[in-house]
């Protein structure tokens, strides 16, 4: 049954896909901070929100909200590092990350009161009638999903190999000293990568609104989802990340179907450990070669 | 033109004061070089001098303008740029994309071009495509200096070069440095190898436990054998100069 | 509201916090008396979240247990009295608990009301049961609250998990529809398992075909379960779970070609709220726990106008059915202590309680927004109806009443 493997493995692309762009935002953040940033999920739900109030409340254009979301939510990222974590920059890394973890709940938290919903629902970018491919429906929804988050990690990997800003966050990540020493402030960098972080969890949100849905819970999925493919991935450089989004979501998908429905969230962290196990680095970690 | 002045500086790590009220200056063009034993502040004084640390009291001028208050990454921008004594490459880098990422700080001038730095260095110009981090001793510092002088600065802190390497790397480097003498750039050398130090400074500065113990020409501290006394502590009460 | 920030959000999250803390820090006028009765005062005490995730249980609640309250006290109150609302926010079961015993011990209300669906209800129940405080839940399932028995305990407008299931059963056959193979998709949660136990044991019962899938909590991919499902040939399928995790399932498998299938889904998906997720939603069932939706009849949309009134503005999703069945509730409250014939000591209410008919809003002059609730000795479940409900033209309404199953 093709047709059938087929419908299984295109949820899991689909799926795989949103957390790939998910991971790809906290790689982002981490590569240049240090700093897993577990606010992520919360800023993708702000994205998601921020759409559906451009597509739903104020009916504004669709592709308003793919260019206005990502670089509001960077904003917010960039000022959220500015205001919160800039204090914090000598405090332990333990204290970042509770400081991450707790502006995401306030976050949602702050989304909840004003918006006591369970769901908003966004329509799709494309409604028309499926395209039809050896007996596979594949909606247009679909179909734009996994190109357009997979077209923007690849993106990202060339912004990061080749551009000035990704070799400076590169940089930072080898090295904090040296990098000062070439020139790049911390500050900039960091709220540089903040923001495109934030830039990122919002597409992620605008891309994820119309399969899911807005809600809380949502802040909490993307994050998980997005930290098991950045851990597989090896939490360092976007090719990892996109490999662990597609990998989990084509895990968890396939577990689903031909192990056990109710395995679907097990199959994530049994991904993880055996990743881990194998290569404790993850599968995409940048290694220096020999160690002088 | 003075290069650099430093008057009174003073840097600490909680009570410990490592730089004592330091004060010294370098002309344009010349090469100083800050002698003194294990422990003397060497490494305290010319990082807080380039960013890195914070400095507890003390002004620093450069080309005559005050930049006690700027971080490390404004002050190579203007064009004070640092080799430090561990070298902090980016080991997953190539020698290429470190040389690339340094022309970041060349802000309001024309980087120095790589091709000059190969020049100065070739075996770099060898290992282009090799990562930092599996480059041998010798080379990762000969890198650390390129990288510097990519960001085509107008004074060079140089801190202990040669130390750890064999002395056949020392005599490139030696004559590496002379050569950005010649350039027109100012040097700061900190160095406890008398052989470089010898080589290529012409005034000297002594520290001893944070303190500015002796100045004077080059050649006048070899007569005198100040190392000696400094490094022995004979200078400890004797702040004549 | 042109522009978007989250300076706004933040903004109207803070001012929503500080108007939340001062509701909550508003000290009672009629605390420390015995009982909670004041020659002009009755102090209801309530529970309930008011923010985290049932937070959508526990404001309704609030709000239109107090709209009830203000109603009933415009028209001079009960036994000369005005009613009181004392509520306390909590959501997790500690924090129910510890609400619940303030209330109690310290507030010393006259009842004690759970308006925080089962997981409050359940985490309470044994402390209710204990003191013994006159206790009536308006939102939870559970049979934790129901089991054992307790002459304290009465529940309202809510039935339990065998007479819901029973009536999501019988919706399959409505309007001449024959199902042939039915297929169950269910969340792994508390709530979804304890109806696909009871939906399980009557299809048994009945030897009916059927399978089961289930899903996550939150899920939003239902792929391998609907491929199961349409290996199998099912040609009805009840979903239990939230109006979102249904909602999208029935939109996935829209999208694989799994058209002609009936879908009954559970109370809890009944929302308008899974429309939009559908876009065109109509055709699917599920049941009300009231006789209309807002909006449906002309006592549901005076509802709706006065809820806004005495809010100032009706939050995204409400009235919602927690909203019907507070302000419900709150006159069914008036009418039992009215029926102490102002006796008002616990054993009194208890004992007259025990003895309602038809209880709720229409005796006093309010709106017909609930079925009405009645009570013996014996069984403390007040309602046993449920309405039939359908989306049609985009909008739920409640086909027909289904009397106990």
């Amino acid at each position: 049954m093709l047709g059938e493997l087929g419908f299984v493995l295109l949820a899991g692309v689909k799926f795989g896909a949103l957390y790939a762009l998910a991971a790809l935002g906290l790689v982002v953040v981490h590569k240049a901070t240090k700093t897993v940033n577990f606010a992520h999920g919360a800023f993708a739900m702000l994205g998601a929100f921020a759409s559906f109030l451009i597509v739903v409340k104020w009916q504004w254009a669709y592709w308003a909200a793919y260019l206005l979301v990502p670089p509001a939510i960077g904003l917010v990222a960039a000022a959220l590092e500015f205001v919160v974590l800039r204090r914090l920059r000598q405090a332990d890394m333990f204290t970042v990350v509770i400081a991450t973890i707790f502006l995401g709940i306030a976050l949602a938290e702050a989304f909840r009161l004003t918006y006591n919903t369970e769901l908003l629902a966004v329509p799709a970018l494309f409604t028309g009638p499926p395209l039809v491919v050896e007996g596979l429906f594949i909606t247009r929804d679909t179909a734009w999903v996994i190109a357009g988050a997979l077209a923007t990690a690849v993106a990202c990997i060339i912004l990061f190999r080749y551009g000035r800003f990704g070799r400076g966050m590169r940089a930072m990540a080898a090295n904090i000293r040296g990098a000062q020493l070439c020139g790049y402030s911390i500050d900039g960098v960091y709220m540089l990568a903040w923001f495109l972080g934030g830039a990122l969890a919002g597409l992620t949100g605008v891309f994820i609104a119309p399969v899911t849905g807005v809600s809380v819970d949502l802040a909490i999925s993307i994050i998980t989802a997005g930290f098991v493919a950045g851990v597989i991935g090896g939490f360092d450089s976007p090719q990892g990340a996109i490999v662990g989004g597609l990998l989990l979501g084509i895990a968890e998908s396939l577990a689903a179907a031909y192990v056990s429905s109710a395995m679907k969230n097990c199959v994530s962290f049994l991904l993880l450990f055996v990743v881990l196990m194998w290569r404790p680095e993850g599968l995409f970690a940048e290694r220096a070669g020999r160690s002088v | 033109m003075t290069a650099l002045r430093v008057s009174g500086l003073t840097v600490t790590y909680g009570p410990v004061v490592a730089v004592n009220e330091l004060s010294f200056a370098i002309e344009s063009g010349e090469t100083l070089v800050l002698l003194g034993p294990n422990g003397a502040g060497k490494t305290s004084a010319v990082e807080a001098i380039a960013g890195l640390l914070p400095k507890r009291r003390g002004a620093v001028d450069f080309l005559g303008k005050d930049i006690s208050r700027l971080n490390a990454s404004t002050i190579v921008r203007r064009g004070l740029a640092l080799v430090p004594q561990w070298r902090e490459l980016f080991r997953t880098f190539t020698v290429e994309e470190t040389l690339v990422a340094a022309t970041t700080a060349a802000v309001g001038r024309a980087p120095t071009p790589l091709a000059a730095v190969y020049e100065l260095f070739p075996v770099l110009q060898e290992r282009r495509q090799q990562k930092a981090g599996s480059l041998s001793g010798g080379e990762q510092q000969m890198l650390a200096i390129a990288r510097a002088l990519v960001t085509n600065p107008r004074l060079l802190l140089l801190d202990e070069p040669s130390a750890g390497l064999s002395s056949g790397i020392t005599r490139t480097l030696i004559a590496a440095i002379r050569r950005i003498r010649q350039s027109g750039v100012a040097i700061l050398l900190v160095e406890q190898n008398m052989e470089i130090a010898r080589a290529v400074g012409e005034r000297c500065c002594m520290l001893a436990a944070g303190r500015l113990a002796w100045s004077g020409s080059m050649q006048e501290a070899m007569e005198r054998n100040e190392a000696e006394r400094v490094y022995f502590g004979a200078h400890r009460h004797d702040d004549t100069g | 509201m042109r522009n978007f920030n989250v300076r706004d959000v933040l903004v109207g999250a803070c001012s929503l916090a500080a108007g939340a803390a001062l509701i909550a820090g508003v000290p009672s006028a009629a605390r420390a008396q015995v009982n909670g009765v004041t020659p002009t005062e009755i102090s209801i005490g309530a529970i309930g979240a008011l923010t985290g995730p049932l937070a959508f249980i526990g404001a309704p609640g609030r709000d239109s247990l107090s709209m009830a309250f203000d109603e009933i006290n415009a028209k001079g109150g009960v036994c000369g009295r005005k009613l009181h609302l004392d509520f306390e926010a909590a959501s997790s079961p500690a924090e129910s608990i510890a609400a619940a015993k303030k209330l109690v011990e310290e507030d010393k209300v006259f009842i004690f009301v759970l308006a925080s669906g089962s997981t409050g209800a359940a985490a309470a129940a044994d402390y209710v049961r204990q003191v013994g405080v006159p206790t009536y839940n308006l939102y939870g399932s559970t049979p934790i609250i129901r089991n054992p028995f307790a002459k304290n305990v009465f529940n309202g407008a809510v039935v339990p998990v065998e007479v819901s299931a029973g009536a999501l059963i019988k919706m399959f056959s409505d309007g001449g529809y024959k199902p042939k193979k039915f297929g169950i998709l269910a969340g792994t949660y508390a709530f979804p398992q304890a109806t696909l136990k009871a939906a399980e044991d009557i299809f048994k019962r009945d030897k009916a075909d059927f399978t089961v899938e289930q899903f996550d909590i939150g899920a939003r991919d239902f792929t391998s379960q609907l491929v199961s499902l349409q290996r199998q040939n099912v040609d009805s399928i009840l979903v239990l779970g939230s109006f979102s995790e249904a909602g999208f399932a029935i939109k996935q498998a829209r999208e694989m070609g799994m058209t002609n299938i009936r879908w009954v889904v559970d109370g809890s998906a009944v929302s308008s709220a899974i429309v939009p997720i559908l876009g065109n939603a109509d055709g699917i069932r599920g049941y009300y726990n009231a006789p209309a939706f807002p909006g449906q009849t002309p006592a549901t949309r005076e509802f709706e106008a006065r809820l806004k009134k005495f809010l100032g503005s009706v939050p995204q999703g409400r009235p919602s059915i927690y909203d019907l069945i507070g302000y419900g509730s709150g006159y069914v409250v008036a009418e039992a202590i009215q029926a102490t014939h102002c006796q008002l000591t616990r054993g009194n209410l208890i004992n007259a309680w025990s003895h309602l008919k038809d209880a709720g809003p229409t005796k006093r002059g309010g709106l017909d927004v609930t079925f009405p609730e009645s009570y013996t000795p014996t069984d403390h479940q007040g309602v046993y109806r449920i309405g039939a409900a359908i989306v049609k033209d985009g909008k739920w309404r409640v086909y027909r009443v289904i009397n106990k199953p």
